[in-house]
């Protein structure tokens, strides 16, 4: 009865050896799964210290991240994040996205954008985007509300800036089902230089908005009011 | 070997050096412009002289490679098949061939070269940054194109503004009716080198939109006569796709 016994018990730990690698796997995979990706923190020692400009970026619900400054060109700022996506932004507005599910692929009349000249609450802008899933010309209509006196709370401190709120109605017909024709975009913005600072894009209807924190300008904002700041602040 | 033997295939090594130092192993025409590289460069690379001086539709870019000798024989192919067509077809079809016989040997072709062309995407992944083979090429690149072009189983080349949002279909109105058309379908050949075919009736419409500055070529419709305009259709869409425009 030793014999079988022995065999039966020889045979089970050989079962679950071989088995302990996938089982470990799967325990691994899990872990990946239910464990929550953190947001990208920099200090402000970080950014400082940094040889490009960061900017963060969050899109929908997804964990922030940060972009590095890759080009300044034809008044064009092009950020690119660590899997290669690029953000094409002009004084904040995001103009032209690679690396997205559906990339805004050109806008037309953004010489024109009122982000870029004397805002005021009178100020509209029309443009006609294109996107890569193959939609071309669509209108788009804005107009702006500007409130003058606001705040931005970063690295334990806050910077004084223009609040603009933008109002966009997507003015073509829908070829599918729609419900958000119309939202809303804000852009937080440095009253001194009139750089945007701070936003929340959402580039068409549908799609989730972009929040940006132009961080590394914000450094050299601070630093020139001669705020201190602590240098692991976040 | 003398002294002076050596001295001459010494001169001789040195020139001939020189002269593959200095022969461009890459051309390429940008826009008319002319531009040569002496080492395979990469697309960032042949963009750059341009990429900055306007505000370019990235997506509307072409390159050809200049020389393939195959698209002159394609070409001759095509504009056999039609010639044999109008051998064998009354008016007003043999008219409509005859046109389309003359307009083909007029087309400035070169080999497509299906390619992702966009000077960020080419500086940000490497992947879209291929290094070009020997050779020549004519690389097209434009600001948004403001009209779509429709030709094929029609009278002449037909240029539309483009329009917002709106599907294949409802530029076909636009168009001269005759009875050679099909009616059921087109190809939109994209400036990317994406050639789409769309259903445009009633029963099989479909909402895809024509991206600016494309092709889009309207077929025979074969029930007329029978498989040989079906080979005419898949011919000239295979020709098109190298037509320089």
């Amino acid at each position: 009865m030793a014999l079988p016994k022995l065999c039966l018990a020889f045979f089970a730990t050989f079962l679950m050896s071989s088995c302990a690698g996938t089982y470990n796997s799967y325990v691994d995979m899990f872990k990946v799964a239910l464990t929550p990706i953190e947001d990208v923190t920099l200090t402000f020692s970080d950014v400082e210290q940094a040889e490009f400009d960061y900017v963060y970026v969050r899109y929908g619900e997804k964990p922030r991240i940060a972009m590095a400054l890759m080009l300044a060109e034809k008044n064009q700022y092009k950020w690119v994040s660590a899997d290669q996506s690029l953000l094409i932004t002009e004084n904040g507005r995001i103009v032209k996205t690679l690396g997205l599910a559906n990339d805004l692929l050109y806008l037309t009349n953004r010489d024109a954008d009122p982000l870029k000249q004397q805002l005021n609450t009178n100020s509209t802008w029309v443009r006609q985007a294109d996107w890569s899933v193959g939609e071309y010309g669509y209108l788009m209509r804005s107009s702006f509300d500007v409130y003058l006196e606001d705040t931005i709370n970063i690295f334990s401190t806050s910077l004084s800036v223009t609040k603009v709120i933008e109002t966009v109605t997507y003015e073509q017909k829908s070829n599918y089902l729609r419900f958000d024709s119309t939202w809303q975009n804000v852009f937080w913005i440095d009253a001194l230089t009139g750089r945007v600072l701070k936003s929340q894009q959402q580039l068409g209807p549908g799609m989730e908005p972009l929040e940006s924190v132009y961080i590394s300008e914000i450094v050299r904002r601070l630093k020139q009011n001669g705020v201190v700041v602590a240098k692991d602040a976040i | 070997m003398s002294m002076r033997q050596f001295f001459l295939l010494s001169i001789l090594w040195v020139s001939s050096g020189a002269v593959s130092a200095n022969t461009p192993l890459v051309d390429v025409t940008i826009n008319h412009q002319a531009y040569s590289f002496e080492t395979a460069p990469r697309l960032a690379e042949v963009l750059k002289p341009l990429a900055e001086q306007d505000d370019w539709y990235w997506p509307a870019t072409r390159l050809y490679r200049a020389n393939s000798p195959f698209i002159e024989q394609q070409r001759q192919q095509t504009l056999d098949f039609i010639a044999q067509l109008i051998n064998t077809t009354d008016m007003p079809l043999k008219a409509l061939l005859a046109q389309l016989h003359v307009d083909i040997k007029s087309w400035n072709l070169a080999e497509r070269v299906p390619l992702t062309i966009d000077y960020d995407l080419a500086r940000t992944v490497p992947a879209f940054n291929p290094r070009f083979e020997k050779g020549s090429y004519q690389l097209f690149i434009a600001k948004r194109p403001t009209d779509v072009h429709f030709w094929g189983a029609i009278p002449i080349t037909v240029s539309l503004p483009h329009r917002s949002a709106a599907p294949a279909s409802s530029y076909i109105t636009e168009l001269q009716q005759n009875q050679f058309k099909d009616t059921d379908r087109v190809f939109i050949m994209q400036p990317d080198g994406e050639v789409i075919e769309v259903g445009v009736q009633l029963w099989n419409k479909q909402h895809i939109e024509i991206m600016p500055g494309s092709m889009v070529f309207i077929p025979f419709a074969t029930h007329w006569f029978t498989s040989e305009l079906t080979e005419l259709n898949r011919q000239l869409l295979a020709l098109a796709v190298h037509r320089i425009y």
